[in-house]
């Protein structure tokens, strides 16, 4: 198997390049508009870009756009018609980023009635690859608390979302494996089956599982020492462990034998049951004398720390793997931490050198001195605020 | 007597159906019908209404031809003893035009799609099977390298795991005349994954 990916420089080896959005330009995205309606045009400044406005004003939409602008996804798993604004046809959205060679302008276009455009440079991409891989992006919203209180899958989606970015084998394995799944599922749940149909699917669930569990190992390598550190540096007295929890080994022979024999249970349930999509990301805390389940032993507070740990976790390996800062977009963070707390967020967040987008319903929530460029949104109308 | 309506307008319409086609692309094409002698217009209609009476699928192949056995399967020189499971008819005419393969094709008109309620029993899988007790000796497998691709050729080789017949796939890996820093990772993967001793 030849992998894709180089290995990770230590830390701090070269100066990475931090990856910025400087202007943003976006139509009949969501209720974005600009003040007298039509485009929105905004210029972001390099560090902090503080968002704030009413709740329902439009805060969340501009993180989306520039979610949107990095993963070609929406991260409240939006479908196209509901991106596009509600009396709009088509929508557009449209980034300079800079930090990485010369400025490059990725645009999307999306319609309702036509398939989605997206260019760099005026250009249509290689591949949909090509572009996660040039721009990075770490996001943080309220929905995330459940990464690590909720079930696997939101821990898995994690990993694959960090992935995805980094590693174009891995983003196509990852296709391949979800569309066998699904079909072998599928033929799982009829009630007469080809048993050689099932059988069809099973080396491409081996060979692209193998895959994902190499490259999820050597990822969580990576992940579970800095998820770990920038744990204890918040909740100092609570020991934290993170380990990979692999359902399948790496082996191609290995899962083939495994959904053999687990066929009759399979069969029997009407899906899949061996394989990388029942993985999960453990996390374990040590109140007293022995480490047990994070989920039961956490309380909401310290839940609170672990998602921000694997999200500074996310951002550090990024960093280390790319050579360049991603954006990090925090969505309503603020009102998650107390005031202690915030302020050393914001302290490590700008020791990192990165662009920041946050949102927030009071902007004196955010404890920065220096850096920071505030907007106010009203009614979709995104407005810079000049001091 | 017909009803005037607007006689562009809808060969506009027709024509941006096709692939490939847009609006504006149709307009043109529909004005330069128009600007040309009506005789083309009328040949090109009876060749579209012609289209689906004269155009039959082979009845051992499944090409397309205007007879029962298309030209392929009726060519005598053609090797008999291996044949070239492609998933639809362009794939055959894309290797034909490369004029390596020699044998006979079968077109399977479809792939093992589950999702698209595609089960084997909807691929013409008898018709190979049968095709396959005469002195055919190797079966070729041209699907696409994409999830239903890979599983049907999975499903052929299970079909024929009993019998004298070779199931074989064909390589992949990075295209003749193409650099190697411009191919994609998984193409660059699959390229070495299965490398040759020289």
């Amino acid at each position: 198997m030849v992998r894709a990916m180089e290995s990770p420089p230590p830390y701090g080896s070269t100066p990475a390049a931090t990856l910025r959005v400087t202007k943003l330009r976006a139509r009949g995205f969501r209720n974005l508009r600009g003040a007298e309606g039509g485009e929105l045009f905004l210029e972001f400044g390099d560090g902090f870009n503080v968002v704030h406005g009413e709740n329902g004003a439009g805060k969340s939409n501009l993180l989306e756009a520039l979610d949107y602008l990095g993963t070609l996804s929406s991260f409240r798993g939006a479908k196209t018609e509901s991106l596009v604004g509600i009396e709009e046809e088509s929508a557009r959205i449209d980034g300079l980023l800079e930090g990485h060679l010369a400025p490059r302008r990725f645009g999307v276009q999306l319609s309702r009635s036509a398939a989605r455009k997206v260019q760099i440079d005026g250009k249509r991409p290689r591949s949909i690859a090509m572009w996660r891989g040039a721009i990075h992006v770490v996001l943080f919203h309220p929905g995330h608390l459940s990464l690590t209180m909720g079930a696997p899958s939101g821990r898995r989606d994690f990993l694959d979302r960090i992935l995805e970015q980094l590693d174009a084998t891995y983003a196509s394995a990852l296709a391949a494996y979800r569309k066998a799944l699904r079909s072998r599922n599928r033929l799982l749940k009829q009630l007469e089956v080809d048993r050689r149909s099932i059988l069809a699917f099973d080396p491409i669930l081996a060979q692209s599982g193998a895959i994902l569990v190499q490259v999820r190992q050597a990822l969580i390598q990576d992940l579970a020492p800095r998820i770990e550190n920038a744990f204890g540096e918040v909740m100092q007295s609570l020991p934290l462990r993170v380990q990979y929890q692999p359902r399948v080994p790496p082996d191609p022979e290995i899962i083939l034998k495994k959904l053999a024999e687990s066929y009759p249970k399979d069969r029997a349930r009407g899906f899949t049951v061996e394989g990388p999509h029942s993985d999960d990301l453990g996390l374990q805390v040590k109140p007293q004398n022995a480490f047990g389940d994070a989920k039961h032993l956490a309380s909401q507070g310290q839940h609170r720390a672990m998602v921000l740990s694997l999200k500074m976790a996310e951002l550090d390996v990024l960093q280390a793997r790319s050579g360049r800062v991603p954006l990090l977009l925090l969505d309503d963070v603020s009102s998650e931490l107390d005031r202690g707390r915030n302020k050393r967020l914001f302290e490590r967040l700008a020791r990192l050198g990165g662009q920041v987008f946050l949102t927030t319903t009071h902007p004196d929530h955010i404890v920065l001195e220096h850096g920071r460029t505030d907007f106010r949104v009203e009614a979709g109308v995104v407005e810079r605020v000049e001091e | 007597m017909r009803p005037a309506g607007d006689p562009i307008g809808e060969l506009v319409e027709l024509l941006s159906r096709l692939p490939s086609i847009g609006e504006r692309t149709a307009t043109r094409l529909a004005f330069h019908i128009l600007k040309r002698e009506p005789e083309y217009a009328k040949a090109l209609g009876q060749a579209l209404t012609d289209i689906h009476e004269r155009v039959i699928r082979c009845e051992d192949c499944g090409n397309y031809g205007a007879e029962a056995k298309c030209k392929i399967c009726s060519d005598i020189r053609r090797d008999p003893k291996i044949i070239c499971v492609v998933a639809q008819v362009p794939d055959l005419v894309a290797i034909e035009r490369s004029g390596t393969f020699r044998g006979r094709y079968h077109v399977l008109h479809g792939l093992l799609a589950p999702l698209d309620g595609v089960g084997p029993d909807r691929l013409p899988l008898d018709a190979l099977e049968k095709r396959c007790e005469s002195d055919v000796e190797e079966i070729v497998v041209a699907t696409p390298l994409s999830v239903e691709g890979e599983a049907t050729a999975l499903y052929i080789k299970q079909v024929f795991a009993e019998s004298k017949v070779q199931v074989s796939r064909i390589a992949s890996g990075v295209p003749h005349g193409g650099e190697l820093e411009f191919t994609d990772q998984v193409t660059l993967g699959r390229a070495f994954a299965g490398r040759k001793q020289i």
